[in-house]
C-alpha cells in the first residue's frame, strides 16, 4: 500500500544506524543493506536433496541455468542475478570475488571453478541477462539432509543467515517431495528466534515438487499431488511454517518452454508405437521405432517417463494436434504458472515491505546484541517506523495469525482476516475476495483504466468488510485478539476504500 | 521329511535303546524347532518409498494398501495358508491373540489403522460387507495377518509390511517398525530410484543392521527413472561408507504386474522381482540350513554321549584290570557331575552374582537416562513458544524417548552377553576337566568330528548353537542374543505422546493467555510429560527386569540340563562298568556282541551326521570346535 514510503523510512533508519555504528564492522553491513533495499527480491530455493530445486529454478527462468543431474548435484549456494552478460563469480570466504568461467555445453550450463576447489569457495554468483531475473534474484541451494553432511551444513548456514546478514533471503520456496520430519525441523529452525533474520510463514511457500512422481508415477499422479498439497495446507504444523503448499512439476514446465517442432514430431511418431514401449524407462530407450535412440534419451531426460506418457497420450487423444498445443498441455500439467503467480502476487507485489521488514529486523537484532551509545534511540525509531508503516504491521499480524499466536476463534474468520491482510495477494480485489478485474497483478494505482468501473464496488466491499469486523469486535464474547485484528483491519479497509475513490 | 529329521529320529531311537530319556527329550526338542520354519522378512523404509507396492508385487496380489496419500499404520503379516484368510491381531507381535477374522478385501483398510467389520464365525469367508459380529463400528487391530496360498510363502516365509518411517526416529511410527525388527530374520529396506539414500535413511539402516542378521535393499520404481543405475551405484557407495553390508536389488512393481498379466517372462525378469523372490528363498534356506546344522549338531552331541558310554563299557568288557581302573575314573567323573548339578556349583554362583550385578546396572542405567530426558523435556518446554507446544513437543518427546530406550536396550543386550559368556566359560571349563578325567587317549567317539559355526541364523538356531558350543568364545553371546529376542526385548508400547498432551492442550484458547496463564500451562504440560515418562519408566523397567530374569532362568535351566545329562552319562557308565566286571565270560561275550552291534550302529549314525553337517557347515566361515565323546 505504502511500499515506497516504508522503504524510504527504513532506508533513513539504516543510514542513521550506520552513522550510530560508525567505526564498527557493522557499519559497512548496514550501508550494504540500505543499498540492497531497492534491489530485486531475493528468493531462495530450499529443500532436501533431489527435491527438484534446480529444475524449478530453471523452469521459472525458462533457461537451463542451474545444472541438474540424477544424483546429488548442486554443491554450492548459487545466486542468479540479472546482468548484462552471462558471467559467473566465485565468492571466497574472505569476501573476495573472483570471476570464473561460465561454460555452456549441450544445452546445459556449468560453472568451471578452474584452479579453485569447491571447499575454497563460499558461494557462487551468476549473472545472466533475463527479464525474469529483473525483479527476482533467485538463489539455488544444495540439498538438506544430504548423505554428505557438509553440503547440508552449507545450506543451513546460508539460509539461516550469518550474523551480519550479508547472505540470507527475503523469501523462501521450500521444496517438499513428501513432508518429512527433517523438513519440518528445518523450517522450524528459521522460526527459532523471532528477532533474527527469520523466515516467517508470510515469506515462505511450500512447493510439493516432482509432482509427476507421486505414488510411483501413476496416471493420476498430478491429481493425487494436489490432494496431498491440500492436506498439508490444512495441517496446523505446516500452516505455521509456510503460507501455502502448491504442487508443481518443474521438469514439465521447462519442457513446455523448450518444446520444438522436431521434438513434437518425435512425440507424434511415438504415439504410433505399441503401449508396452512406455512401460519402463529402460524399454522406452531400447525400443526400435521411428525415433532414434539419442532423441529418446533426450526426451526421457527432459520430460521424465510420466511426461513422455502424458505427451504421447495428449497426441493420441487429439488434444495436442501441434507443438503449441502440446506445450500448453505440458505447461498446464506442470502447474508452473501457479508458482509464478504465487511469486508475483505474494512476494514481488510486496517486495518493498518484505525487504524493509528484513532490514528492520537486522537493526533490531543489532541494537539488542551490540548496545552502543544511541542504540536506545535507534530502537525507538524502529518502533516508530513499524507503527507508521501499515504494511509492516500487516505482515506481522499475518505471521501471528498463521502461527496461532493470535486466535480469532473460528477458521472462516481467520481465513478472511488473512485474505484482507493480503495473504492471497496484495491487490485490493484479491484482498476483498472480489473477482479479478481482468488485469495484471500488483496494479495498485487507482487511475488504472480497468479499475474505474469497479472502484465503487471495491469501496463498498471494503466498507462492508470493515463493518463486519467491527461487529465481530463489539460482540461481548470477543477476545482481545479479535479486537487487535479488527484494529489493524480497520486501517487496511480504510486504506483500500480511500485508494478506490 | 528331510535328511536331518530322519537322522534326529534315528538318534532319538538310539538314545531310547540306551535308556537315556533325557537325551531323547533334547533330540525331540531340536526336532520340534526344525518343524517351525518361520522366516520373517520385515519390509521397512521411509514413508512413501513403495513398501506396500513391493509386498503386493512380490506376491502378485493386492494385499496391502498402496494409496499415494494414506499410509500403512500397523504391521501386516503375510504368511502361507491353504486358502485366503485374514484377521486382526490384538497386539503388534506376530503371535498375538486374534481379535477375529476379517474379509481379505478389508485388509488394506485395516492396515491403515482403521476399524473394519469382523466376519461372523458361522460364515467364514463371507463376502465383504457382511454384517459385522456384535458391534457395528468394527474392530481396530494392532496388527493384521493375512494368509495366502502362494508358493513363495509355503516354506515358512513371512512378509511383514511396516509403517513408513519419516526422517528417522522422530516419527510416531518408528517404534512400530523397530519393534517389528526385533523378531525379524531378514530386513528388506525399501528406497526408490528417484533419489540417493539420505542421511536419515542410512542412519536407520545402520541401526537396523545391528538388530537383524540379513539386510537387503530394494530399489523400487526403476521403471520410472532412466538413471536408476547411477542411483543404485551411489546407494552402494553410501552403504559402503556407512559400513552396512547389504545388496541393492533393483525392482519395478508395474513391470511385475504387466509381466504377470501378459505371462511375459522377459518382463518379469526385468521387474527384478523373480531375483528378489529367489534371494529371499535362498536366505530362508540358508537360515534353515543354520537351523539344520544346529539340529544336526544336537544329534552329534547326543551320539557323542552315547558312544562314550558304550566305548567305556566295551573297554571294560575286554579287560578286567582296565575296567576297574576306568570305573574309578568314572566314579570321580560322576561325583564331579553331581557337584556341577548341585546348587553350590561354581557356575551357579557366577550366574547368581553376575545377574544380580546385571539387574542393578540395568536399573541404574534406565533411571539415569530417563532422568536426563525428563530434565531436557522441562528445559525444552520452557524454551518452546507456547503456540508451538502442542505441535512440536509431541514429536520431540517421542523421538527422544525412542532413542533413550533403544540405547538402554543396547546396553542390556551387551551386559547380558557378558553374563552369559562368563557363565558359559565357568561351566565349560568344569565340564572339560570332567571329560579330561575319563579320557582314554584312544578316540572313543568313532570319528564324529564336529566343527561348526556360529553363523547368524534364525532365532531358534542361535539359541541352540549356543547350547551346543559349550567352550566357544561366543557361546554366551549367542545364548543371550537368542534370549533377548525370544523374550521380546523390544520397545514398550505406551500411549503416543500426542494423546497425552492433547488432554492438556486441546481446546484451550491459550493463544491469548497472559503470562500467568502461560506459566500455568507450561506447568501442566510438564506434569503431563512427567506422567508420560513415568509410564515409560514403568513399562521399560518391567521389560528389562523380565529380560534379566528370563536370561537367568534360561542360563540356569540350560546348564542344569547339561549337568544332568553329564551325570546321567557318568552314572550309566559306572553301572555298566560294574555290571561288566561282575558278569561271567558267557554273559560278557553276549554283552560284547550287543555292545559292538550298538557301537556299529552309532558309528554309522555318526558318519551320517558328519556327512550331513559337512555341506551345511561348508557355507559358513568361523568354526567352533565342539567337544566330542564325553559331553
Amino acid at each position: 500500500m505504502t511500499g515506497a514510503r516504508t522503504v524510504d523510512a527504513v532506508r533513513d533508519l539504516l543510514r542513521d544506524a550506520a552513522a550510530t555504528y560508525a567505526g564498527t564492522p557493522h557499519a559497512a553491513t548496514l550501508t550494504t543493506a540500505a543499498q540492497r533495499l531497492d534491489g530485486p527480491l531475493r528468493v531462495a530455493f530450499a529443500g532436501r536433496v533431489k527435491a527438484g530445486k534446480s529444475t524449478l529454478l530453471n523452469a521459472l527462468v525458462g533457461q537451463r541455468l542451474a545444472a541438474t543431474d540424477a544424483t546429488e548435484c548442486t554443491r554450492l549456494v548459487t545466486t542468479y542475478v540479472d546482468g548484462p552478460a552471462a558471467r559467473a563469480w566465485a565468492v571466497l570466504p574472505t569476501g573476495e570475488r573472483r570471476q570464473v568461467a561460465f561454460v555452456r555445453e549441450g544445452g546445459q550450463t556449468r560453472v568451471d571453478l578452474g584452479a579453485l576447489a569447491v571447499e575454497d569457495v563460499a558461494r557462487l554468483v551468476v549473472e545472466y541477462p533475463s527479464s525474469r531475473l529483473e525483479h527476482l534474484t533467485l538463489v539455488d541451494t544444495p540439498g538438506l539432509a544430504s548423505a554428505r553432511g557438509e553440503v547440508s551444513a552449507r545450506t543451513q548456514e546460508f539460509l539461516l543467515g550469518d550474523a551480519d546478514g550479508a547472505d540470507g533471503a527475503d523469501a523462501v520456496l521450500y521444496m517438499l517431495r513428501q513432508v518429512h520430519e527433517s523438513d519440518v525441523d528445518f523450517l522450524r529452525a528459521f522460526h527459532a528466534d523471532d528477532d533474527t533474520w527469520a523466515v516467517t510463514p508470510v515469506n515462505a511457500v511450500g512447493v510439493l515438487s516432482r509432482a509427476d512422481e507421486t505414488g510411483g508415477g501413476r496416471p493420476d499422479a498430478l491429481a493425487t499431488a494436489e490432494s496431498i498439497a491440500a492436506r498439508y495446507r490444512a495441517d496446523p504444523r505446516v500452516r505455521a511454517l509456510v503460507q501455502t503448499v502448491v504442487p508443481v512439476c518443474g521438469l514439465l514446465g521447462l519442457a513446455a518452454v523448450e518444446l520444438t517442432q522436431a521434438r513434437y514430431e518425435h512425440v507424434a511418431s511415438l504415439a504410433a508405437e505399441p503401449a508396452h514401449v512406455l512401460l519402463s524407462a529402460d524399454r522406452f530407450l531400447r525400443a526400435a521405432g521411428a525415433v532414434p535412440s539419442d532423441a529418446r534419451a533426450a526426451l526421457l531426460d527432459d520430460l521424465g517417463l510420466f511426461g513422455v506418457r502424458l505427451a504421447v497420450g495428449a497426441v493420441r487423444d487429439g488434444s495436442a494436434p501441434d507443438a503449441a498445443a502440446l506445450a500448453a498441455v505440458l505447461r498446464g500439467a506442470s502447474r508452473l504458472d501457479d508458482v509464478r503467480d504465487l511469486l508475483l502476487h505474494r512476494f514481488v507485489a510486496r517486495s518493498g515491505a518484505l525487504q524493509a521488514q528484513r532490514a528492520l529486523r537486522a537493526v533490531e537484532t543489532l541494537v539488542a546484541r551490540v548496545p552502543v551509545a544511541g542504540a536506545d534511540r535507534l530502537a525507538r525509531r524502529c518502533d516508530e517506523v513499524v507503527a507508521g508503516a501499515h504494511d509492516l504491521v500487516e505482515l506481522r499480524l499475518l505471521a501471528d495469525l498463521r502461527t496461532g499466536e493470535i486466535d480469532v476463534g473460528d477458521d472462516a474468520a481467520r481465513d478472511e482476516a488473512e485474505r484482507l491482510l493480503g495473504a492471497l495477494g496484495d491487490d485490493p480485489r484479491t484482498r476483498l475476495g472480489l473477482p479479478a478485474a481482468g488485469h495484471g497483478a500488483g496494479a495498485d494505482e487507482p487511475d488504472d483504466p480497468g479499475r474505474q468501473v469497479g472502484a465503487a464496488e471495491v469501496r463498498a466491499a471494503a466498507v462492508a468488510a470493515l463493518r463486519s469486523w467491527q461487529r465481530r469486535a463489539a460482540h461481548p464474547f470477543a477476545g482481545p485478539d479479535v479486537r487487535r485484528v479488527t484494529e489493524v483491519l480497520r486501517r487496511t479497509c480504510e486504506g483500500i476504500a480511500a485508494a478506490a475513490r | 521329511m528331510g535328511d536331518v529329521e530322519r537322522l534326529l529320529d534315528a538318534v532319538a531311537d538310539a538314545a531310547a535303546r540306551a535308556g537315556r530319556g533325557d537325551l531323547v527329550q533334547r533330540v525331540h526338542a531340536a526336532r520340534a524347532r526344525l518343524a517351525d520354519p518361520a522366516f520373517r522378512v520385515v519390509v521397512c523404509g521411509e514413508f512413501k518409498k513403495g513398501k506396500s507396492s513391493l509386498v503386493n508385487a512380490l506376491l502378485g496380489a493386492r494385499v496391502c494398501a498402496t494409496d499415494a496419500d494414506v499410509a500403512t499404520a500397523v504391521p501386516t503379516y503375510v504368511r502361507w495358508g491353504e486358502r485366503v484368510a485374514a484377521r486382526v491381531l490384538a497386539e503388534e507381535q506376530p503371535d498375538a491373540p486374534t481379535l477375529g477374522d476379517v474379509a481379505p478385501a478389508d485388509v488394506p483398510t485395516a492396515a491403515t489403522g482403521q476399524a473394519v467389520p469382523l466376519l461372523r464365525d458361522d460364515a467364514p469367508g463371507a463376502a465383504p460387507g457382511a454384517p459385522p459380529a456384535g458391534n457395528g463400528a468394527g474392530t481396530t487391530g494392532r496388527a493384521v495377518e493375512i494368509r495366502l496360498p502362494r508358493e513363495l510363502l509355503r516354506g515358512g516365509l513371512v512378509l511383514v509390511d511396516t509403517p513408513g518411517i519419516s526422517g528417522g526416529l522422530a516419527s510416531t511410527h518408528a517404534g512400530v517398525a523397530l519393534r517389528s525388527l526385533a523378531v525379524a530374520d531378514a530386513l528388506l529396506f525399501v528406497t526408490d530410484a528417484g533419489s540417493e539414500l539420505g542421511a536419515a535413511e542410512i542412519e536407520l539402516l545402520r541401526q537396523a543392521a545391528a538388530l537383524c542378521p540379513v539386510v537387503l535393499v530394494g530399489l523400487t520404481r526403476t521403471d520410472l527413472f532412466a538413471h536408476w543405475r547411477r542411483i543404485r551405484d551411489a546407494d552402494v557407495r553410501h552403504l559402503r561408507v556407512a559400513g552396512v553390508r547389504a545388496d541393492v536389488l533393483p525392482l519395478s512393481a508395474p513391470l511385475r504386474h504387466a509381466g504377470l498379466r501378459a505371462q511375459d517372462r522377459d518382463l518379469l525378469a526385468e521387474s527384478g522381482y523373480p531375483a528378489l523372490a529367489a534371494r529371499l528363498l535362498d536366505e530362508r534356506v540358508r537360515a534353515a540350513g543354520t537351523g539344520e546344522a544346529a539340529a544336526a549338531a544336537v544329534a552329534a552331541s547326543t551320539l557323542g554321549q552315547l558312544l562314550t558310554a558304550f566305548t567305556a563299557e566295551r573297554d571294560a568288557l575286554g579287560d578286567d584290570a582296565t575296567a576297574r581302573e576306568r570305573r574309578v575314573a568314572w566314579e570321580q567323573a560322576r561325583a564331579r557331575a553331581a557337584d556341577l548339578r548341585g546348587a553350590g556349583a561354581r557356575w551357579q554362583q557366577v550366574l547368581f552374582d553376575r545377574t544380580s550385578d546385571l539387574a542393578s546396572e540395568v536399573e541404574t542405567d534406565l533411571t539415569v537416562r530417563l532422568r536426563a530426558l525428563r530434565r531436557d523435556a522441562v528445559a525444552h518446554i520452557a524454551e518452546l513458544p507456547a503456540t508451538r507446544l502442542e505441535a512440536d513437543l509431541g514429536p520431540w518427546l517421542q523421538q527422544r524417548t525412542t532413542a533413550a530406550l533403544l540405547d538402554h536396550q543396547a546396553l542390556v543386550r551387551t551386559l547380558a552377553d557378558q553374563v552369559a559368556d562368563a557363565v558359559a566359560e565357568q561351566f565349560g571349563s568344569a565340564a572339560w576337566e570332567l571329560r579330561q578325567g575319563v579320557a582314554t587317549g584312544a578316540d572313543g567317539s568313532g570319528g564324529v568330528d564336529v566343527a561348526f559355526v556360529a553363523a547368524p541364523g534364525t532365532r531358534a538356531s542361535r539359541l541352540d548353537l549356543g547350547l551346543v558350543a559349550l567352550r566357544g568364545g561366543s557361546a554366551g553371546a549367542m545364548i543371550s542374543h537368542g534370549a533377548g529376542l525370544v523374550l521380546g526385548l523390544a520397545l514398550p508400547v505406551v500411549l503416543p505422546v500426542a494423546v497425552v498432551l492433547s488432554a492438556v492442550l486441546a481446546g484451550r484458547s491459550w493463544h491469548a493467555a497472559r503470562e500467568g496463564q502461560l506459566r500455568a500451562l507450561r506447568g501442566e504440560t510438564e506434569r503431563a510429560v512427567g506422567a508420560y515418562l513415568e509410564e515409560v519408566d514403568t513399562a521399560a523397567r518391567k521389560q528389562s527386569r523380565a529380560a534379566v530374569r528370563g536370561l537367568q532362568r534360561l542360563l540356569r535351566e540350560t546348564y542344569a540340563a547339561r549337568a544332568a545329562e553329564l551325570l546321567a552319562t557318568a552314572t550309566a557308565t559306572v553301572e555298566q562298568l560294574s555290571t561288566a566286571i561282575a558278569e561271567d565270560d558267557t554273559a560278557r561275550l553276549a554283552r560284547t556282541a550287543r555292545v559292538d552291534a550298538e557301537l556299529d550302529r552309532l558309528r554309522d549314525l555318526a558318519a551320517r551326521t558328519q556327512g550331513l553337517l559337512a555341506p551345511l557347515l561348508a557355507a559358513r566361515q568361523a568354526t567352533v570346535p565342539v567337544p566330542q565323546g564325553t559331553t
